[in-house]
């Protein structure tokens, strides 16, 4: 019996009126593994995760999740973990009762609030209103989030993003860890340098369509991962 | 279960919850404390036997108790607009990808909320009221049916226009205009409505609302100023106001279900 796919791309095709941001992606995600996710701004990444996570409807095509769409998972929190965006969280609550809410709507105990919290070393500024937070704190919220269910998948979009070189360096040991313990982790960058050090494979968007895939040792060809990713996006031009 | 816990979490952690509801109680006592004075002052302006010593204008200070009800609209669809304002919808969304569920359990929520909000604020107009009719040795004893019917009418009133709230701010999202929109609709164009169409007046919520008060009055007293005779009974009443929500919740839900969350 072949084993079921963690993340599946399936034909996806996303339109936003006449414009195509995504052109039927078919791809894999392969489990216990980090899979980068890069492209240049607008090349459909964040449209497919969307996409994925049930957030944006296909125009047609499938993205699954262990084979199923994510509307259809019983109890989403504890397969899937996600960033999205960093700002989702109400600036006039604190970091600990933010999380409780997303954890009551998951049905998580309210202790493992502060097991994340303390895995992301944000214990100390829990009780602190978000809106008073640094990006860099506002990213490792968001994951935090993202691991309150304890989650065998997680999709991440840029979650990088303002986060100091310590916490760069920090992120990457972090997912490190997590694929470790068996997770999947799709992550959605444009430090691609940084990436390099921390990434099992690599799929490349540009202009709504995949344009590369595969192991990053193949994907790179002996170059950089930045210089690898400058070569396929400048000859798809 | 879990979503509830969790919508539960929404209303009550913020600090506008609080403040929201000192504004429903603020908003039925400036509708109640005054209006005994206003009719004295007015008196000259009234038909002759609609002062305070009619026992039905008394009844009709108190029913104004039910005015908070604007302020748990805003609590309704500040449950929806909040979401998108502080971009928790894709979270919210994540831990529940089934949107209707979250609908539901939003619209529960605020409707729970909404019956608490009026009933504390109901009370208040009335401690309210009492305290403005006391001023006046003449002011006649009130029917103690006007207590009954007016928080009966509250409970009906706080729950409906919860829902709708939440369905408005579902449709609308951005919460500036909905919170503007609810306060111009109902402070302004339901009374333009009922300026240049008096008939229709009893089939708007504020008209229903009235109905629900079961408030048999007629007089042209300065700012209290009321006719109740063709308004619909209670039972009709409740009906039609549940009928405005239904409509409205089916298009939040139709509307939540179809549109790509940002």
């Amino acid at each position: 019996m072949s084993e079921i796919t963690p993340i599946e791309f399936i034909g996806l095709t996303k339109s936003f009126g006449s414009s195509q941001a995504v052109k039927s992606l078919t791809a894999k995600v392969q489990r216990g593994r980090i899979t980068g996710f890069f492209g240049p701004n607008g090349a459909g990444k964040s449209t497919s995760l969307r996409c994925l996570l049930g957030l944006a409807n296909a125009t047609s095509g499938q993205a699954l999740i262990d084979g199923k769409p994510y509307a259809d998972l019983v109890d989403p929190l504890h397969k899937v973990g996600a960033i999205l965006d960093s700002r989702g969280f109400n600036g006039g609550l604190s970091g600990r009762k933010n999380l409780k809410i997303v954890a009551a709507a998951g049905g998580i105990a309210d202790s493992r609030v502060d097991e994340v919290l303390a895995l992301v070393e944000l214990t100390d500024a829990a009780d602190r209103k978000t809106k008073g937070y640094s990006l860099g704190m506002m990213q490792r919220l968001s994951l935090a989030g993202a691991l309150l269910g304890d989650p065998e998948i997680l999709v991440l979009d840029e979650p990088g993003n303002g986060l100091d070189p310590i916490g760069i360096a920090w992120l990457r040991s972090f997912l490190r860890k997590l694929a470790d313990e068996g997770r999947t982790i799709l992550v959605s960058s444009h430090q691609l340098a940084e990436m390099q050090h921390t990434v099992d494979d690599v799929l490349v968007m540009n202009q709504g369509e995949l344009v590369a895939a595969g192991k990053i040792a193949d994907v790179q060809g002996g170059l950089s991962l930045e210089e690898a990713f400058l070569k396929i996006v400048m000859a798809k031009k | 279960m879990k979503l509830i816990r969790s919508e539960f979490r929404k209303v009550f952690y913020p600090k506008s919850f609080i403040w929201l509801t000192i504004g429903a109680m603020g908003l039925a006592s400036l509708s109640t404390a005054p209006a005994a004075y206003a009719i004295k002052r007015f008196a000259k302006l009234a038909v002759p036997g609609h002062g305070l010593d009619n026992p039905d204008v008394v009844d009709s200070i108190y029913s104004k108790s039910i005015s908070g009800y604007l302020f748990v609209m805003i609590i309704g669809a500040l449950a929806m607009t909040g979401e998108f304002k502080h971009n928790t919808a894709v979270a919210t969304f994540l831990a529940s990808p089934r949107r209707h569920h979250v609908m539901w359990a939003k619209m529960l929520v605020a409707a729970i909320v909404g019956v608490g909000v009026m009933l504390i604020s109901t009370v208040t107009g009335f401690g309210a009221a009492y305290l403005g009719l006391q001023q006046y040795s003449d002011a006649a004893a009130p029917h103690s049916s006007v207590f009954i019917d007016t928080l009966g009418a509250a409970v009906v009133t706080g729950a409906v226009l919860a829902v709708i709230g939440v369905a408005i701010g579902t449709l609308i999202r951005s919460q500036t205009p909905a919170v503007v929109g609810i306060v111009i609709y109902m402070y302004l164009v339901e009374r333009l409505i009922i300026v240049f169409w008096p008939d229709g007046g009893k089939w708007l919520p504020t008209g229903l609302i009235t109905s629900m008060t079961n408030l048999k009055v007629s007089t042209s007293a300065g700012p209290m100023t009321i006719d109740t005779s063709a308004y619909l009974e209670p039972t009709p009443a409740i009906f039609m106001l549940i009928a405005y929500a239904a409509v409205f919740a089916l298009l939040a839900l139709t509307t939540t279900l179809r549109r790509d969350i940002d």
